[in-house]
């Protein structure tokens, strides 16, 4: 039924005059499960079906969507959708050009071992418990959550230009988080460390692989430690982030300034522009030359990890910065053509109603050299930033400030005093000028991030980083 | 959007799968038609129908929920028994109160439908003006048609028709940027050639901008940099979740000073500026609540389940059930002042300007301490006058202390957020006013 209906739009389409056409049908499910303090407080289970069409009519897009699935509908939204560049069309300069691709008949699936909406809701609630449990024994404790979350898509790509693919994504993840109070004094502390959770594109395994409970009296412990804790002083120090404050600044600083279509201003009206310009490519010192940074759709369990894009473009990996050098963007067919090059395939929409923009997909920083302990040995003075917490950046990317949910005073080669919430801020490219040491591939991780913003109306995408702990020379510390 | 009948049409399909139980029902459909510009051309085009249908069961007193936007009659009946397969848990949240009672509200609004080629025409206007003053024009115009109904098995029947159109306009070249908004319910009251004139003339201010020390400064706040400002409040503050808690500040000082005595905080969706939906997504009729009035802690807002918890009134400030992080006041008023803008900027000796914040997050929730970037028009004060255009900075405050330092409160409002989350508005003046640290332009 579903592929009838996408090809039923595809003949319509070609009726049309369109010189180019997509349609993507997409199924989208989620679970997400939630305790506090030992009461199940979230069970829900949601369900988004739909269909999206692009076209290129008159030298312009149009893009039109429908969750009721009928022919009339559908035909109907294909029709708006031509109208729609009709309208565009009249305000063009010229017309739109994308870069020519091989069409692709194929199908992808995430590799899973445990299919997580197989799973029994009392086994993953008795998980959620049983941390719980654990957490509550903790003296000084006045909150617990844990929450479970997962996700399948499954889409219908097809095109005029004969391409037709299916893939079916999974991603699963969750956290546990406790809190203590003292006074006017929060103490939070989470795991596994990202905002929200860690998430993967996995099946249920990645939940046993998370060792939520291993790591739930730590945490605990920690939380009612950091309403002890003094505040974060303000000075230059050196500092060493864990490998989720480090995702974070990748994603901030590296990610979203080397999406060509903001460096070109089709984004400003929300989400801001780049001081990453064209100019700089290939020139620009961004890092010290220990830094590279890859876009890598390929590697498995990333959230930006699939078979194609959302315009037919295989998976890819390409270098951003290479050795500290600004090496490269993240491009769609339209955007690659200004560069004369072929689309590097990171065309993503979050849901069927939503036009694809260029996402992030997995941006890595590479491994360096360093074991952990020897890097801590190797710093005098200085705090160790761990779990990340909300970044904010100014609208070309460059002004970045950060804070972790926990911080260690570092002295002589040692982690020593704890401090609450400790925060930094710099301009991107001379903190990247300032890393020093980038910890092995042991210490190396590919976090997820479930919630990325951008678009107007905004669309949140799952998106992935793989990092390890690094350090960076005299940055400006505390508020 | 749906209308009634289509609605009530739906609720009859449910009430046959759903016999014998207690449950609640909401249907939200909203038609939207978004164009984007960016360099004075159309590059996003877009028109969006999404129905979007929820259900809450209520079995044994163990609450099932589950969303869809099939609204087929099998999507209706597989939402329906993923719901009850959920109730059936032993671990299920339990409903601790009862459903709202019996209800009818209804708010309909003439449907507005506006054609991608009026969408255009608009665009076209502004980017005229913008090529006349050698700027680009970036922006986007939303136009939505929305309709929200709850059902319950009490009896609560209500529902809302509303239409607004949310514009926003960036006038750049490439040294200097200048933005303008409106939020308006019906489209064709917007002036879209006023707008793109005053993203123009903020963006010729912007042209060469200084760079200025970080450091206390009194500010002039134009109406969606206090907006961003309260909204963050919001989130910390006037909930009933975080008060049961005993986390948020407000709930160990009601009664006593908290702000400025200047400072009047409310939620009402009656206000002429906001989107107002009469309800609550429980299906409650929604109430003004003073949250702070001159200067002292009164309120927060709440649902159902924690009105029970803290013996208080049920305000109807629900957000979709369940909903595990509480209550959120949807429309909130900053009350405006006596000030003439032109008046408040005169009285500024040396300043700052600025239009809009951007990227705003919480540092530290247990001082109110937010950071954040000014963005597109930030400039400097001298002699009660725009001297000059200076780079954009970061600003780290705590909110409560802000709110102790406002000097002037404009007597013009303006509603500014996003979709149906906004802040009605006037613009400030704030003595010390905290920047931390400042970008390259």
């Amino acid at each position: 039924m579903a592929k009838e209906l996408v090809n039923l739009v595809l003949d319509y389409l070609k009726t049309l005059n369109v010189s180019y056409g997509d349609v993507r049908l997409v199924r989208i499910q989620e679970e997400v499960i939630r305790q506090e303090n030992g009461k199940v407080n979230l069970i829900r289970q949601e369900e988004d079906l739909g269909i999206g069409i692009r076209v290129i009519k008159n030298g312009a897009w149009g893009f039109a969507a429908t969750a009721l699935l009928t022919k009339e509908e559908v035909m109907k939204t294909a029709k708006l959708a031509c109208e729609i560049a009709e309208a565009s069309a009249r305000l063009k300069r010229e017309d739109t050009k994308i870069c020519e691709i091989m069409p692709v008949k194929d199908t992808y699936q995430t590799p899973i071992e445990i299919d997580p909406f197989s799973v029994s809701l009392e086994e993953k609630i008795n998980l959620l418990m049983e941390c719980d449990e654990i957490m509550k024994k903790v003296k000084g404790i006045r909150k617990r959550e844990s929450e479970l979350y997962f996700y399948k898509k499954y889409q219908i790509f097809a095109s005029t230009e004969d391409s037709f693919i299916e893939q079916t994504i999974y991603h699963t993840g969750g956290y546990i988080s406790a809190e203590a109070v003292k006074g006017t004094v929060t103490g939070s502390r989470s795991y596994p460390g990202m905002i929200g959770g860690h998430y993967k594109a996995k099946g249920y395994e990645f939940i046993k692989e998370l060792k939520l409970k291993e790591n739930c009296e730590r945490v605990a412990e920690e939380a009612v430690a950091l309403t002890k804790a003094r505040e974060c002083p303000n000075m230059e120090t050196d500092i060493i982030l864990d490998g989720t404050m480090v995702a974070i600044q990748v994603h901030e600083t590296v990610g979203h300034p080397t999406e060509l279509d903001r460096v070109l201003g089709t984004e400003v009206s929300l989400a801001g522009t780049s001081h990453l310009t064209i100019d700089k490519l290939n020139k620009f010192q961004f890092a010290s030359e220990i830094v590279s940074i890859t876009a890598d759709a390929t590697i498995p369990g990333g959230l930006g990890t699939f078979g194609y894009d959302d315009e037919g473009v295989k998976a890819q990996k390409v270098f951003l910065i290479k050795d500290g050098i600004f090496f490269g963007y993240l491009t769609s067919r339209e955007t690659a053509v200004v560069l004369n090059q072929k689309s590097n395939g990171t065309m993503r929409a979050d849901s069927w109603k939503s036009i694809p923009l260029i996402r992030m997909t997995n941006i890595n920083l590479l491994p360096g050299t360093w074991e952990l302990e020897d890097l801590f040995a190797d710093t005098k003075e200085g705090v160790y930033f761990e779990s990340a917490g909300a970044p904010s950046i100014d609208d070309k990317r460059l002004n970045y400030h950060i804070s972790s949910e926990i911080g260690w005073i570092i002295k002589n080669g040692k982690k020593t005093e704890m401090i609450r919430r400790p925060s930094f801020s710099a301009i991107s490219y001379e903190l990247w000028r300032k890393c020093d040491a980038i910890c092995n591939e042991k210490y190396w991780e590919v976090w997820g991030v479930p919630n990325c913003g951008k678009g107007d109306p905004t669309q949140v995408m799952h998106v992935g980083h793989g990092a390890s702990p690094a350090r960076f020379r005299k940055v400006k510390i505390g508020g | 959007m749906l209308k009634k009948e289509q609605v009530n049409e739906i609720i009859k399909i449910a009430k046959k799968y759903l016999k014998g139980l207690e449950w609640e029902i909401g249907i939200d459909s909203t038609n939207t038609g978004t164009t984007r510009f960016a360099n004075s051309i159309i590059h996003q085009n877009m028109g969006v129908h999404r129905p979007f249908m929820w259900v809450r069961i209520i079995n044994k007193k163990r609450i099932g929920s589950s969303t869809t936007t099939d609204l087929s009659e099998e999507g209706i009946k597989n939402l329906i028994e993923r719901a009850i397969n959920l109730s059936k848990s032993k671990y299920a949240p339990k409903l601790e109160t009862s459903l709202p009672k019996k209800t009818k509200i209804e708010k309909v609004s003439k449907k507005i439908v506006i054609s991608p080629k009026e969408r255009e025409e608009a665009v076209a206007k502004i980017v005229e003006v913008c090529k006349k003053n050698n700027l680009n024009a970036f922006g986007v115009i939303h136009t939505i048609n929305s309709s929200l109904a709850i059902f319950n098995s009490n009896g609560v029947n209500n529902y809302a028709l509303l239409n607004w159109t949310y514009t926003t306009i960036t006038a750049m070249n490439e040294s200097a940027s200048g933005f303008s908004f409106a939020i308006e319910k019906d489209f064709y009251k917007i002036d879209f050639k006023k707008l793109a004139n005053i993203a123009c003339e903020k963006a010729l201010m912007a042209k060469n901008p200084k760079d200025i020390e970080p450091g206390k400064y009194t500010v002039f706040l134009e109406e969606p940099a206090v907006a961003e400002i309260i909204s963050f409040l919001a989130w910390l503050e006037f909930g009933a979740k975080r008060f049961y808690e005993k986390t948020s500040l407000i709930s160990k000082k009601i009664g006593k000073k908290i702000t400025g005595k200047n400072i009047t905080i409310y939620d009402d969706w009656t206000d002429k500026l906001t989107l107002g939906i009469p309800f609550d997504f429980e299906g409650v009729k929604r109430n003004k609540v003073i949250l702070i009035k001159n200067g002292i802690a009164k309120s927060v807002v709440t649902d159902s389940y924690f009105a029970k918890k803290l013996k208080m009134k049920n305000t109807g400030h629900s957000l979709m059930q369940p909903a595990p992080w509480g209550p959120f006041p949807l429309n909130l008023v900053f009350e405006k002042g006596d000030k003439k803008k032109e008046e408040m900027l005169k009285s500024i000796d040396k300043g700052i300007y600025v239009t809009r914040f951007w990227y705003t997050r919480v540092v530290d929730p247990d001082r109110t301490l937010i950071t954040g970037m000014t963005r597109d028009g930030t400039y400097f004060i001298e002699k009660g006058k725009i001297a000059y255009p200076i780079k954009n900075m970061r600003f780290l405050i705590n909110i409560y202390e802000t709110l102790e330092n406002v000097k002037m409160i404009s007597k013009e409002q303006k509603y500014y957020g996003e979709e149906l989350f906004g802040v009605v508005a006037p613009a400030l003046v704030i003595e010390n006013f905290n920047f931390q640290s400042k970008t390259e332009y």
